[in-house]
């Protein structure tokens, strides 16, 4: 059965490319461009993923997936953007994301990210592997949940190598371990970064500033 | 006493319509100079890329302008204030790899987690070493990306740079390839730092440096 996706863009042209892109592998059953439509169209049409851009007029993708979220969780999201900013991106991944990868992304990796995002799976982009090491990097001195705020060393290192460039299976080889269990600690990291005290977050943006 | 207090009953609310109009000037000051700064600098950068680009008849050309024009635009955007004792890590790397992108026709993906300013010998090696290496990935590599991942830790910061191309044994290193090695294992050396070239030749290589600094 071939995976249902709807695309998510307020740039009509970047919407149209990677609907071409991803059509060749794909089943793509619907895009819109603002947030109300895809709301609308998303609940309506059922995907399976949903691939959709950080930055958009009218609260941006972090509303478009808490509307549908609160109606059917079961929908997956991909955030797809040019955005550079850390706290965009930690943010949307926070709303409920279960990935993020930018827009320089070759067509084969972006439909390898829609199937993963797919089987529940998380996407780690070099980026965004950067943005959490950075994030959970300084050791709060007293950390208000340890079991949530701290990453494990397994997990430090596997974002570690997906910031240096590695895919997946590369990880997998590198460390002897197979990749359902790298999946399985992305997954982990994600889980964690969404559950995380908001505290720790914002002083953490608030510290990027001021450096 | 009382025409002090009736003074000040009659002049408070002029005064206070005074200062709130000399504020609102001067909001709107401040914001038709943000917008002339903004215009001014989109004409300089994103409109006379945008003008290359349509003079470019080579694709890979228009890639590498758009490339670049990104990476500045981003910088603009996403800056952080300017260190006041110099050069910070991140846009030493920053501006590494706009070099090379530009220089070379690739893309170079460079992230730095953690920061710390350039302000030593040892560091400055590092940041060079890291250029010379992804240079070296570039020119010989055979492929268009290359990722550069920088961590600063406390008592150490390391740089990784990679690329999935060709590859080379690193024991049998042709002349003009082992000179780059060289002078970077050497640079990183005189500083107290290492360098580990990791390589096989068809699986890509990547170089591997670590430079210790005192703990905080």
């Amino acid at each position: 059965m071939s995976v249902r996706v709807f695309i998510v863009d307020d740039h009509e042209l970047f919407r149209s490319g990677v609907r071409a892109e991803l059509s060749v592998g794909l089943e793509i059953v619907g895009d819109a461009g603002t947030v109300d439509e895809a709301i609308g169209a998303i609940l309506a049409t059922e995907p399976d993923v949903v691939v959709l851009d950080v930055h958009m007029p009218g609260g941006g993708g972090r509303r478009v997936i808490e509307a549908v979220h609160a109606e059917r969780p079961r929908i997956r999201f991909l955030a797809l953007s040019v955005s550079d900013a850390a706290e965009d991106v930690i943010d949307v991944i926070r709303a409920g994301a279960r990935g993020y990868v930018t827009k320089s992304i070759s067509p084969a990796e972006l439909d390898l990210a829609v199937r993963r995002v797919n089987d529940g799976d998380a996407v780690f982009s070099p980026r965004l592997a950067g943005f959490v090491l950075d994030a959970f990097g300084r050791a709060a001195p007293e950390p208000l949940d340890p079991e949530l705020d701290l990453l494990s060393a397994r997990e430090r290192e596997v974002l570690r190598y997906i910031a240096r460039g590695y895919a997946y299976k590369e990880v997998a080889h590198e460390l002897g371990i197979s990749i359902k269990t790298v999946e399985t600690h992305v997954s982990a990291v994600l889980r964690k970064l969404q559950l995380s005290s908001r505290y720790e977050l914002s002083r953490w943006a608030a510290d990027r500033r001021l450096i | 006493m009382v025409t002090v207090g009736g003074l000040a009953l009659l002049a408070g609310p002029w005064f206070w319509r005074v200062a709130t109009e000399l504020m609102d000037e001067r909001n709107g000051r401040i914001r038709s100079e943000a917008r002339a700064e903004m215009a001014a600098h989109l004409h300089d950068s994103v409109l006379q890329t945008l003008a290359l680009i349509q003079r470019s008849s080579e694709p890979k050309e228009m890639a590498s302008l758009a490339r670049t024009q990104e990476r500045e635009l981003r910088a603009w955007l996403y800056s952080r204030a300017p260190s006041v004792r110099g050069v910070t890590l991140r846009d030493a790397i920053d501006e590494m790899a706009g070099r090379v992108e530009r220089g070379n026709l690739v893309r170079v993906e460079a992230i730095v987690v953690g920061d710390l300013d350039v302000d030593d010998e040892g560091l400055r090696a590092l940041v060079a070493a890291c250029s010379e290496a992804t240079l070296n990935a570039a020119k010989h590599s055979g492929v268009d990306e290359v990722s550069v991942y920088v961590e600063v830790e406390d008592g150490q910061v390391s740089a990784f740079v990679r690329d999935e191309g060709a590859g080379f044994d690193p024991g049998s290193v042709p002349h003009d390839r082992r000179g780059i090695a060289d002078s970077i294992v050497r640079r990183m050396e005189l500083h107290g730092g290492t360098a580990e070239i990791r390589s096989e030749a068809g699986r890509g290589s990547e170089v591997v440096l670590r430079l210790a600094r005192p703990k905080k």
